[in-house]
């Protein structure tokens, strides 16, 4: 069962540049899926295409196994969603802003309350939104894409702008409701360690192409070895002593050495391999994770 | 489906009322439709309203025709502009347009939402404008006089329908404003963009130049006719057209809405370009063929009819030529309604339709035309309304209003040296005139056939040909000895406009040109009407050679004082081939003669205020001065006022005022008569057709002065209003002329 199915989808502006190629993507019913890629990777157009902002002409694109463009706007009932840079009537007051949702939404505005309590904007109802901070604009609008209680929720770069603690009540409140109520979140984000420790499911774009889409933890098993980099200082016996006895050994210069190791318990090992030669360490970084690679392969 | 798309819409218009939240959507709108009656109000306080009598009004009615065009041209277009751009922009501003679309809105609902909400908001300006209006044209009466005529019902009818107008007239302006405010997410150039078109078509329609395809004189046009088409038709032409354009520009913002983007909606594929290719060359062609000006059919008979309201006992009207003066239908009237159908053809002309001596209403028809006359007399006040199949030809006013230098110059003589240049500029005035004839639409997009267009260029001849007679004749007055060379051109001209053309005798222009044609090339010694005369007697016989004969005749008959020169003339009347034109000359000089000054006054009888008999015998021995009148008529009051001043200044000699009524109805002269000076005698004629006929009463006010046996001093006497009536009065009385 997906919320969200996208089969080889295409998708342009002109014959010439291609936005998204042969794209493909499973959203799992009750799964928390990052959606990660750099700017300009194609998230917002795919993101974009499943909220039906865009013609899915070719029906490529199924919202709880059916295609979207066939159950717009109604779906809508069914789905919330933030997509971009909040939008939110400066002219009102919270308060006001949500009553128009609820309106629309045809949800009883006793709830409004209750959602601003969650996203801890109750104090601010009457304030007018254009004098609303970043982050409080930014949690308004997430209440505003679920106060109907939206049984998959899209949220763009919700994270944008927001400061540290924002941050983890953003990822708390995402949580909670995929608990409770089990919400299928669909998130988007340009940095992966921010969402890394919320989702489920990730699934990485670059350049219109999905690279990897899978659990966290295929994602973890694929990019489990650790890179070691170490500052030091080596003359030409020191150098031949690594590289003939330590395996994964790369000497990148004079002054830089690298390691492959399968596990963190290898490190103190190894350190103390070095030192018993003499090797002067004068730092020691870990070079791969799941950010480094994402790096890398975004990088290209 | 529908069903839903309410429940939808509902829901949106429910939404977009918590958004437009001090967005100051709905004060503007009521703003401006406050704006209109309260400075009207101020004005009549500060400037009263004087009222002219008139057929019966009511007073609220009156003021929403005064100033609808105001409302439609002015607040409603403003109000329109600014709300257009307002409702957009709302959304355009905080990406609302995009949140919408991720709510469970149809896109229908949304655009035609904002629309309607849009069309609310005209609405309330026009409810604003009513009620306002209604509310300060009671309480500027409740400190004014009401007009004795005036009706002060609540006219609800006219005004839903004058409501329904302009909502109606208001869609195409509304339609075309808000697709481009949406479609443009940038405020200010919406704004602007309606604001200079609206600035254009002011200058547009300060300039006369109206085309029905304006959605600004759209407006104007519902403003200004807001009682109604010619037709009986509350609802005219623009207004559908209007519902009709607005609706197609709707469906068209909304397509490319919904599919966000021209391409997309309209030229995505060779299916979709041929389909907006044929649709857009249907929609402009049947606009095109609605727009065009109509020409009315000719009927099978020619027929002339119609009703008289009127609280005066009219028997009997008359069609007649307005420069002949002959009778072309006497028509009965009986139970409030007339019909006359001609047998013989008629040519096309401005008629006048004569009730009695009430008053006159100008008709052009012709052969097979059926013209249909609803005629209002009240109080004194005349009122009619031209309807049938010349409805276009009775609404338009022929004017040849552009005043170029060039006539200037010939008229004030100025730059006479110049002739060869005046000449020569006053041609190339013709022929653009001719080039340029406007086009003519009335309220209901009728325009003249073409046998009025022929009368139209004939007329714009006329004129010019007119100027160059007068250019001729001053530059051959100022220089004898010089000769101006006309150009080729003149020569034309002067062939298209024949010295016998029949049906141009109805205008005075032509008469006038006959006789600087005539007159031009006759060096006799001879008094200038009989020259005519002569000249008219050498025309071949025919209907235009009577009829012109008939009216020089006639008018000369008239106006001459003494009876040998009647005489004189009369003879002339031999010439004339129609029995109906002679028996009329005769009868005419007999009942003239009958007044000459010397003849015997017809000594009529009267009852005075006491009821008492009077004759005008009674009088014998003294100067009278009779004032035939009629108690309806404002000219006839008027001259009493000065009649009556006259009176009194000469009350110490020999000569005595009667103020001699002929209205139907004596009671009502009782009453008014009583207020009036004693020093005028207050009469009412026993047998007011006998009196009409024996002094030729054929309008009233008139003076007759009697001397002091009995006999006619004078039978048309200058009104009191004017100065010449008391130098005649004291050079009877014998006394020294005025300083």
């Amino acid at each position: 069962m997906f919320s969200i199915e996208i089969t080889n989808l295409n998708f342009s502006y002109n014959v010439k540049s291609p936005i998204l190629k042969n794209l493909n993507l499973q959203v799992p019913k009750g799964s928390i899926y990052g959606f990660i890629g750099h700017n300009g990777a194609g998230k917002s157009t795919t993101m974009r295409l499943i909220a039906g902002l865009y013609p899915d002409d070719f029906k490529k694109v199924k919202v709880f196994d059916k295609y979207i463009s066939d159950q717009l706007p109604n779906i809508f009932n069914r789905i919330g969603a933030l997509i971009e840079s909040p939008t939110l009537y400066q002219h009102l007051s919270g308060e006001d802003n949500l009553k128009y949702i609820a309106t629309i939404r045809k949800v009883d505005f006793d709830k409004i309350d209750d959602i601003l309590n969650t996203v801890d904007l109750l104090q601010a109802k009457k304030k007018l939104v254009k004098n609303y901070s970043l982050g409080m604009k930014q949690r308004l609008a997430i209440a505003m894409a679920m106060i109907h209680d939206p049984e998959l929720l899209l949220l763009d770069e919700p994270i944008n702008g927001l400061d540290p603690t924002g941050i983890i009540e953003m990822r708390e409140l995402l949580l909670k409701i995929n608990q409770e109520k089990g919400t299928t979140i669909f998130i988007s984000s340009h940095l992966l360690g921010e969402i890394e420790k919320t989702c489920t499911h990730v699934g990485i774009i670059a350049r219109g192409e999905i690279k990897f889409e899978g659990t966290i933890k295929e994602l973890e098993n694929t990019f489990s070895t650790f890179l070691i980099e170490i500052e030091t200082n080596l003359n030409v016996d020191t150098s031949n002593w690594i590289l003939n006895n330590i395996q994964s050994a790369q000497i990148l210069s004079k002054q830089l050495v690298a390691f492959s190791i399968i596990q963190k318990e290898d490190i103190p090992q190894l350190i103390k391999k070095l030192t018993e030669q003499n090797i002067p360490i004068y730092s020691l970084k870990n070079k791969r994770g799941l950010e480094e690679w994402f790096l890398e392969i975004t990088n290209n | 489906m529908i069903s839903s798309f309410f429940q939808n819409i509902t829901v949106f218009l429910k939404g977009e009322f918590i958004k437009k939240k001090k967005s100051g959507f709905y004060w503007i709108a009521a703003i401006l439709g406050l704006l209109f009656p309260v400075s009207i109000f101020i004005s009549n306080v500060i400037e009263p309203t004087v009222f002219k009598p008139s057929v019966d009004f009511n007073i609220y009615e009156m003021f929403f025709t005064e100033s609808a065009r105001a409302i439609a041209f002015f607040s409603l277009t403003i109000s329109i502009i600014h709300n257009s751009s307002k409702i957009a922009q709302l959304d355009h501003k905080s990406g609302g347009w995009q949140l919408m679309e991720l709510l469970p809105l149809q896109k229908s609902s949304i655009y035609f939402g904002k629309f309607l909400i849009l069309i609310s908001s005209s609405a309330l300006l026009i409810i604003t404008y009513i009620f306002s209006g209604l509310l300060f044209t009671y309480s500027y009466f409740l400190f004014n006089d009401l007009p004795a005529n005036a009706i002060t019902e609540i006219p609800w009818s006219f005004i839903g329908k004058a409501f329904l107008k302009i909502i109606l007239a208001s869609w195409f302006l509304t339609a075309i404003q808000y697709t481009l405010s949406v479609l443009i997410s940038s405020y200010i150039w919406s704004l602007s963009i309606g604001f200079l078109a609206f600035i254009i078509s002011s200058i547009l329609e300060y300039n006369g130049k109206f085309h029905p395809s304006n959605p600004f004189q759209v407006l104007s046009h519902t403003g200004q006719n807001i009682q109604g088409g010619d037709l009986d038709n509350y609802i005219i032409y623009t207004e559908y057209f209007s519902l009709f354009a607005g609706t197609v520009i709707l469906i068209f913002g909304f397509l490319w809405y919904k599919n966000k983007g021209f391409i997309r909606a309209f030229w995505k594929s060779n299916y979709y370009r041929i389909r907006s290719i044929i649709g857009m060359l249907l929609i402009l062609l049947l606009s095109i063929s609605y727009l065009a000006p109509k020409k009315q059919f000719e009927h099978n008979r020619t027929i002339i009819m119609g009703d008289i309201t009127s609280d005066l006992p009219i028997s009997m009207a008359y069609l007649i030529h307005p420069t002949i003066k002959d009778t072309v239908a006497k028509i009965e009237v009986s139970n409030g309604q007339f019909k006359h159908i001609f047998k013989d053809s008629l040519p096309l002309s401005n008629y006048i339709l004569i009730f009695q001596n009430y008053g006159s209403a100008k008709v052009v028809m012709g052969t097979n035309d059926s013209i249909v006359a609803s005629v209002k007399f009240q109080n004194g006040r005349f009122d009619y309304k031209i309807k049938g199949n010349r409805i276009a030809e009775n609404n338009f006013k022929s004017k040849i209003d552009e005043w170029p230098y060039v006539k200037y110059q010939i008229k004030e003589g100025f730059d006479l040296h110049q002739y060869q240049n005046l000449q020569n500029d006053l041609l190339n005035i013709a022929q653009n005139d001719l080039k340029n004839i406007k086009e003519y639409r009335s309220k209901d997009n009728l325009t003249y056939r073409d046998d009025l267009k022929e009368i139209i260029e004939k007329e714009i001849i006329l004129d010019n040909l007119l100027y160059k007679e007068m250019l001729s004749k001053k530059v051959g007055a100022l220089y004898p000895e010089k000769r101006i060379n006309w150009n080729i051109g003149w020569e034309e001209l002067e062939n298209r406009l024949s010295l016998n053309d029949l049906q141009m005798l109805d205008k005075e222009k032509y008469l006038e040109y006959l006789e600087l044609r005539i007159l031009k090339n006759d060096t006799s010694e001879l008094a200038g009407d009989i020259k005519l005369l002569q000249a008219f007697q050498k025309l071949p016989k025919g209907e235009f050679k009577d009829k012109i004969m008939y009216s020089k005749l006639s008018t000369l008959l008239e106006n001459s004082n003494t009876n040998s020169e009647r005489d004189e003339l009369y003879k002339y009347s031999k010439n004339i081939t129609s029995q109906k034109f002679r028996n009329n000359l005769k009868f005419l000089h007999q009942n003239l003669q009958k007044l000459g000054r010397g003849k015997l006054a017809f000594n009529f009888s009267a009852s005075d205020l006491q009821n008492k008999n009077v004759r005008l015998s009674d009088l014998k021995g003294k100067w009278i001065i009779i004032n035939f009148y009629q108690s309806w008529s404002e000219l006839s009051s008027n001259e009493n006022s000065y009649f009556e001043n006259i009176a009194f200044k000469y009350q110490k000699n020999k000569i005595a005022f009667v103020s001699l009524s002929t209205d139907q109805n004596k009671s009502k002269w009782v009453t008014e008569a009583k207020n009036k000076s004693k020093k005028v005698l207050q009469w009412y004629a026993n047998n007011s057709k006998q009196v009409n006929f024996n002094y030729q009463i054929t309008s009233i006010p008139r003076f007759v002065m009697i001397d002091p046996e009995g006999k006619i001093y004078q039978s048309k006497m200058a009104r009191p209003s004017e100065a010449s009536f008391e130098m005649i009065l004291r050079k009877a009385l014998d006394l020294r002329d005025l300083e």
